[in-house]
């Protein structure tokens, strides 16, 4: 349940965990989430006015760090394309252990992506979800049944299962 | 469904598992929250001015400059004066060595959030800010090539004058008000000189010849000169504001204990009662009564520091004489007591984050203390911008300015427009 937050600060504080995981399962690269997150919370700051009275700012927060993380993926996978030398995308150097369901999520083409975790990790409706990346609720069903069989896939259906 | 929502519970756990970065200061969120601001109100002010076919000097407008309007009172009791690049220097000039940008003075009311153009050259470098003691006029160094000149002003940006004329390179510099705020200290090649504020009138005081100075300070109470002299040893020399009675402060062969680990005084202030020296020395500050007495090293910067870690510089007295502030390497703003005791760092410098990495350094520079004492103003640049950040002692920011490329040399004073 949303509480509605009294200070940006107090938001920032509570919120800060939740949206820093979402951009970093979107995004794939820790450093690049941190930043992404950092600039979801700054466009809070900027209509915090009416930010702070919808009913659910959280899940507005997310919407806002999903579609960051998908541009700036994008940018990247164009960056790559010009310099194709340069190659291993979405991983940072300096990173020395990914996340399971991280280095799974990176084999998932990043609309899926967005999809599977807009729905499965920020728990947002397939109406919403479809909203948060301007897409149409049937394209949002159909892309989230082939992100969960991609994931699935990646860690193995069998550990679902028992899960 | 059972499946499905399994597989949504594990992807959860697993999601929750990571350990999220720790969140950054709420500050710097903030700060770029309202870069956004200033941006999108920027973006809108231009789309109307565009409209309107308003350009060229319009442009000021969009930054809520004017040229020549009186100048408030604000928070902190006074109004920030300050070099910076002209608007129409954007993006900021790439570094060039021996080229110095072309660059206006400004005046901020911190908690008015306007910002003045005082000074109008296209062409010219103006830097150095210095208010009168009377708050009615600023002096400064005009860099109009190939050489410097003292420029004086009225504070609300009329009356630009030069109170000398010269055709060498370095024509003068570093002026420096007398308590009456009709005359000003100046030194140009192998000479300090008192010369008159208005139009006219100079008297030589000291002569060396060629080379050999460095910088030049009147003490607040206008009774003492100090300068720095740097012909076979880097020294600091105190002499009576007529030009007599001169006493080595310090010398810096590598003898000297205060220079041993680094080869000369870089700047130097006078303390508000005009009794105490605060040097830059190397890395670190000293102070040094100037009487020559009670010399003492207020920081810690080891000589063998990584560049660009430890490095005391900018530093200024509070008006009451009992705080000095500065920064550490443009990585952070810390105030301490003036014999060095209870030091407090009060502000980090930005972090520029991962996709910025090949962009400007992110720094914090130039602190100054308000003219009651309680707040601090200091140029900080990150990724986005150059602004001029107030925060109080707490390190809590109060005012931010608009952005002002190539911000520098802040002076923080209670002005009093001409009647």
């Amino acid at each position: 349940v949303d509480a509605r937050p009294s200070t940006f600060e107090e938001f920032y504080r509570r919120t800060w965990p939740v949206v820093f995981r979402s951009a970093y399962l979107i995004a794939g690269d820790r450093e690049a989430a941190n930043d992404l997150a950092q600039e979801a919370f700054a466009r809070a700051f900027e209509r915090w006015k009416s930010v702070s009275t919808i009913e659910r700012p959280e899940a507005w927060m997310q919407r806002v760090v999903a579609n960051l993380a998908l541009s700036w993926r994008r940018r990247q996978r164009l960056a790559r394309d010009r310099t194709p030398s340069i190659g291993n995308e979405g991983r940072s150097s300096s990173e020395e252990a990914v996340p399971l369901i991280v280095a799974a999520l990176r084999a998932v083409p990043p609309s899926q992506r967005a999809v599977v975790v807009l729905r499965f990790y920020v728990d947002l409706s397939i109406e919403e979800t479809a909203r948060a990346l301007g897409k149409r609720p049937s394209t949002v069903r159909s892309l989230s049944a082939q992100g969960i069989a991609r994931l699935r896939e990646q860690l193995g259906s069998e550990e679902v299962r028992d899960g | 469904m059972a499946d499905h929502a399994d597989f949504e519970h594990w992807l959860r756990l697993l999601a929750d598992a990571i350990e999220p970065d720790p969140p950054p200061n709420v500050r710097r969120v903030i700060r770029r929250g309202r870069t956004r601001i200033v941006i999108r109100l920027t973006t809108v002010a231009l789309a109307v001015m565009l409209v309107a076919g308003g350009l060229g000097w319009g442009a000021f407008a969009l930054a809520g400059l004017h040229h020549g309007e009186p100048v408030q009172t604000g928070l902190g009791g006074g109004t920030i004066i300050f070099s910076a690049y002209p608007p129409s220097l954007t993006p900021a000039p790439t570094p060039v060595p021996d080229y110095v940008p072309p660059s206006n003075l400004y005046a901020w009311v911190p908690d008015t959030g306007r910002i003045v153009r005082l000074t109008n050259g296209h062409d010219t470098a103006d830097i150095g800010p210095v208010v009168s003691p009377d708050g009615r006029r600023v002096a400064f160094e005009r860099l109009q090539y190939p050489g410097y000149l003292v420029h004086v002003i009225d504070v609300g940006g009329s009356d630009d004058h030069p109170v000398t004329t010269c055709n060498l390179s370095e024509c003068a510099r570093d002026p420096s008000w007398f308590p009456e705020s009709d005359r000003l200290v100046i030194w140009r090649t192998g000479s300090i000189w008192a010369v008159n504020a208005d139009r006219g009138g100079a008297k030589m005081l000291l002569h060396f010849g060629p080379g050999g100075i460095g910088h030049v300070a009147l003490s607040p109470d206008g009774k003492l000169i100090a300068f720095h002299r740097n012909i076979s040893s880097s020294d600091v020399v105190v002499m009576s504001s007529d030009g007599t009675h001169q006493r080595l402060l310090t010398s810096c062969p590598v003898s000297e204990s205060l220079c041993a680990d680094l080869g000369g005084i870089d700047e130097f202030r006078w303390s508000p009662d005009s009794t105490t020296l605060l040097l830059q020395a190397g890395r670190n500050l000293w102070r040094i009564g100037a009487d020559g007495r009670d010399r003492q090293r207020l920081t810690s910067c080891p000589p063998a520091a990584t560049p660009g870690t430890c490095q005391a510089e900018n530093a200024s007295f509070s008006p009451d004489g009992k705080w000095i502030v500065y920064d550490n390497a443009r990585q952070s703003i810390t105030f301490m007591q003036s014999d060095g005791s209870d030091s407090r760092t009060v502000v980090v410098a930005p972090t520029c984050p991962s996709p910025a990495r090949t962009s400007p350094v992110c720094w914090v520079s130039d602190p100054v203390w308000s003219p009651d004492g309680a707040f601090i103003a200091f140029v900080v640049t990150d990724r986005v911008s150059t602004r001029i950040e107030v925060v109080d002692r707490g390190g809590h920011e109060v005012a931010m300015s608009p952005p002002v490329t190539g911000a520098g040399g802040l002076t923080w004073q209670e002005l009093r427009p001409g009647d």
